[in-house]
Parts: C-alpha cells; sequence; structure tokens
C-alpha cells in the first residue's frame, strides 16, 4: 500500500517532466523566432512594449565616450583623423 | 544495507511522519515554484531577446540637442553612405502618440511598404496579406494591444489621428499582428512612412532616426568614429550596447527576485534547523531504539538522509512543473506584469518554452545540499547521544 502511494508519486512527476520536454519539443520555436526576426526587420527597430510608467527605452541608453569607447582605441581615432 | 527491507521501512516512516513533512513539502513547493518561475520567465525573455536582436540594424545614429534626442536631417544619409563599408543606411520614423481617453500612448511606426524587402517581411507577419489591395490607399497594422483598446472605444474598422497642426486623418484598420510578436508590437501601429510623418509632426527632409549596417565585423569601430565625426552631437548605438541593455535589465530583475529567495531560504533553514534541533522525545526514543537493534551511527544518518531527500526531491520537483505550467501554459499572469511592465496596455505575450537545464542543476544543488546539511547536524547530535539517556 505505502510503496503503491510513492510510486504514484514518482510516476505523477514522471508524467509531468514528461509533459515538460513533451511542450517544449512541440512548441514551434523557428516560426515565432522567424516572426519576431521579420518584424525588426520590417520595423527596423527593436523597443519592448514596456509600461508607459517606465522610461526605459533605447533612448536612455548612456551617451558613452565615443572615441574611446570599449571597441575604439586610441590608434583608431588616430588613423581616421 | 540498501536492500528492499530497508526501502520499506524508509517508506513507512515518510507515511508516519506524514504530517511533521508536510509543512516542510508545502513551504518547499512555494519557494521552489516562485524561483524558478522567475528563472524560468527571465531565460525565456532574454533567448528570445538574443535571437531577436540579431536582425537590429548594427548602428543607429541620433541626433542630439541639450541632451535629448530630435529629428535628424536627411541629408546625412548621403554623407553616411559615403563612409567606406557602411552598408544599407535607412530613415526610421517614429514616436509616441497620446491616446486621449485612457491617457496612454502608442507607439508609432512608419515604415517605406514599397521597398521588396519590408513587403517580404510582412508576409511572414499577416498571413491574410494582399499586396496589391494593402498599397491601393493608406492602411494601418496594429499590434494585439491596441486592438483590444481600439475595440474597447469603438474604433472597429479605423482610427482618426490628430496631428500636431489640429487636422484629423481617418486610417482604416487593415490587420492585427498576433500574439507571438507582441513582445515588440503590442503598442505598436504601423504606419506609411509618409503619413507617420505627418501624424508625429515630423519635417519632410526629417527622420526620428538613422539605422545603418557595417557587415565587417573588423570595420565597425573605424565606421562609428567616422560617423561621430560627420557631424555635432551624433550618438551612435550599436547593436552590442543594446544588447547588453537589455540582458542588464532582465538579469537586473531576476537579481532582485534572487537576493529575496536567499533571504527567504536562510529563513526557511533557520526554521528548520531549529525544529530539529528540538526533536521531541519520541524521536529520541526512535534513534535509540533503532541504535539498540544494531543500527550504526551512520545507518540512522543514511536512514535521516534518504528521508528528507526524497521530501526535497518531491517538493523540488513539483515546485518546477507547477512553476512551468504557470509560466508557459497559464501565461505567467501577475509575473508578467512585474516583467514588461504593468500599466500599459493590456499585455499577452505567449512566451517560448525554454528549459534552462544548468539553471535547475545548480537550483537543486544549492536548495537540496543546505537542506539535508541543516537536518543532519542536529539528528547526528542525537545519534551519538548515549542509548540509555535517550531512552530515558
Amino acid at each position: 500500500m505505502i510503496f503503491k502511494v510513492f510510486f504514484t508519486i514518482f510516476f505523477i512527476i514522471f508524467l509531468g517532466f514528461c509533459f515538460i520536454f513533451y511542450f517544449d519539443f512541440s512548441y514551434n520555436k523557428e516560426d515565432k523566432y522567424n516572426k519576431l526576426n521579420s518584424m525588426v526587420l520590417f520595423t527596423n527597430s527593436f523597443k519592448i512594449s514596456f509600461s508607459n510608467a517606465y522610461s526605459e527605452d533605447n533612448s536612455q541608453l548612456q551617451n558613452k565616450p565615443y572615441l574611446f569607447h570599449k571597441s575604439t582605441n586610441h590608434m583608431d581615432f588616430i588613423y581616421v583623423k | 544495507m540498501l536492500n528492499k527491507s530497508f526501502y520499506s521501512f524508509l517508506f513507512l516512516m515518510l507515511f508516519t511522519h506524514r504530517s511533521k513533512h508536510f509543512s516542510i513539502f508545502v513551504i518547499s513547493i512555494i519557494l521552489v515554484f516562485i524561483l524558478s518561475s522567475v528563472m524560468f520567465i527571465s531565460t525565456s525573455l532574454s533567448k528570445d531577446i538574443q535571437y531577436t536582436l540579431n536582425s537590429q540594424p548594427d548602428f543607429v545614429v541620433q541626433k542630439m540637442k541639450a541632451g535629448e534626442v530630435i529629428d535628424i536631417d536627411l541629408s546625412l544619409i548621403e554623407k553616411i553612405e559615403q563612409i567606406y563599408g557602411v552598408k544599407n543606411v535607412t530613415s526610421r520614423v517614429y514616436g509616441k502618440y497620446f491616446f486621449k481617453p485612457l491617457k496612454q500612448s502608442f507607439t508609432i511606426v512608419g515604415v517605406d511598404f514599397f521597398e521588396e524587402q519590408n513587403s517580404k517581411n510582412l508576409k511572414t507577419l499577416s498571413k491574410k496579406l494582399d499586396m496589391s489591395k494593402f498599397l491601393e490607399k493608406e492602411y494601418m497594422i496594429i499590434g494585439s494591444g491596441v486592438k483590444k483598446l481600439f475595440d474597447k472605444f469603438k474604433y472597429d474598422k479605423s482610427y482618426f489621428f490628430t496631428t500636431p497642426l489640429g487636422e484629423s486623418i481617418e486610417v482604416e484598420i487593415y490587420d492585427v499582428l498576433d500574439d507571438t510578436t507582441s513582445l515588440l508590437s503590442n503598442d505598436m501601429i504601423i504606419l506609411p512612412k509618409e503619413l507617420a510623418k505627418i501624424v508625429l509632426g515630423l519635417d519632410e527632409f526629417k527622420a526620428s532616426d538613422i539605422a545603418l549596417n557595417v557587415p565587417n565585423e573588423l570595420e565597425r569601430a573605424n565606421a562609428k568614429v567616422e560617423i561621430i565625426l560627420k557631424d555635432d552631437n551624433l550618438r551612435v548605438i550599436s547593436k552590442d550596447d543594446m544588447k547588453s541593455y537589455y540582458l542588464n535589465l532582465f538579469n537586473y530583475k531576476t537579481g532582485l527576485f534572487l537576493v529575496l529567495y536567499i533571504v527567504v531560504i536562510l529563513t526557511f533553514l533557520l526554521i528548520l534547523y531549529q525544529r530539529y534541533s528540538m526533536i521531541n522525545s519520541s524521536d529520541k526514543k526512535e534513534i535509540a531504539i533503532l541504535k539498540a537493534v544494531g543500527w550504526s551511527i551512520k545507518d540512522i544518518l543514511k536512514l535521516k538522509v534518504f528521508e528528507n531527500f526524497l521530501v526535497a526531491f518531491f517538493s523540488f520537483s513539483i515546485g518546477i512543473i507547477l512553476s512551468f505550467i504557470y509560466i508557459f501554459v497559464a501565461k505567467a499572469p501577475f509575473l508578467m506584469q512585474i516583467f514588461l511592465g504593468f500599466s500599459n496596455l493590456d499585455f499577452s505575450y505567449e512566451l517560448t518554452p525554454y528549459i534552462p537545464f544548468g539553471s535547475i542543476v545548480t537550483l537543486f544543488i544549492f536548495y537540496v545540499v543546505p537542506f539535508l546539511c541543516v537536518i543532519l547536524i542536529p539528528v547526528w547530535k542525537i545519534a551519538t547521544v548515549d542509548v540509555i539517556k535517550s531512552i530515558k
């Protein structure tokens, strides 16, 4: 009897994990990423629809010191000049 | 030792002590559920962003004035096009449109529908698209959040935009973007570029900003510097900046939950430790009897480890399964609003299921190991006490 109860719990957990893997496997991720990518390419912008109360969007990015930003070094600047 | 009778005894112990384990079991499920829900939602959103951000233009050029972004001159496009290695320089037109009845804003995006690439992308997004009909006159495509709001205020077929000059323009709705893209398009209204300029009050020869690509990665740093030197007060935002910005935002929110979780788990462990330190006489007797019938301290500890491991394992598994169902099947009510804002238009986004194995294993280790340690120390203390003393 006790064994039965515990094996039922084990079985339910096993079924739960099977459901997780099945759900993950059967979801059409490719189609979704295609759509999201087309959306970005189409509107040429990437802005997550945050709430209006949020002022966090792209324009809030800090104005970094351009010339010596991590992807630019001093030599690049001299070269351009 | 680990034979059938040991397991029968183990399950029997668990069964007889079920009321003792029940509260720990429920609290554990709640703890694991909350943390794994946050983990699922943040990894799913981060993955979506990671995959999507790659389609974003490499650089966005904005004109600044007194720390604010202002409209940029279209003549700059020609100047930028001359830079070696720069491709696909396009102007972008977008902005917020205030919706008076609800005191909320939509995002208006202007798109050049006549461009071949754009019409291809539009076909992927809109299944019922008939391009020749669509281009006959000026239509708009709206996000699902906007649609809900329009329906509420009975703008079923068209909406009247008021321009900054006070004119009223009626634009018909052509199609609604579905929930799969609502992460980006929920509050979006896509209009033809020229019409968007009129609605947003943009000058004919101006744009919100300029987007461009630099296909060769090695040329990006140089191209960036050259763009900046083209005009005063230009701000160049690279794709990498955007990537780190958005990922940091979600990491920050996950981090906040993690700190709260650490506080809660420490409190939980403290309670657990106290509970086991004050083991009552029947528990002491039980351990003493086991010792009296020939069990060694090691065997008793093994029994207790297995007993509590099963409780931890059951609660952990059930917590993970419940949180997966809550996030991906029930679409994470409440929690989604914490991650994506709550005073905005009604939001329904289909999260992409993603199982972060690494994080789940880490969570399991960080949850089960302290759980067992906290229980083992008091049990070991009792198990080492003299049998006669314990029975007395």
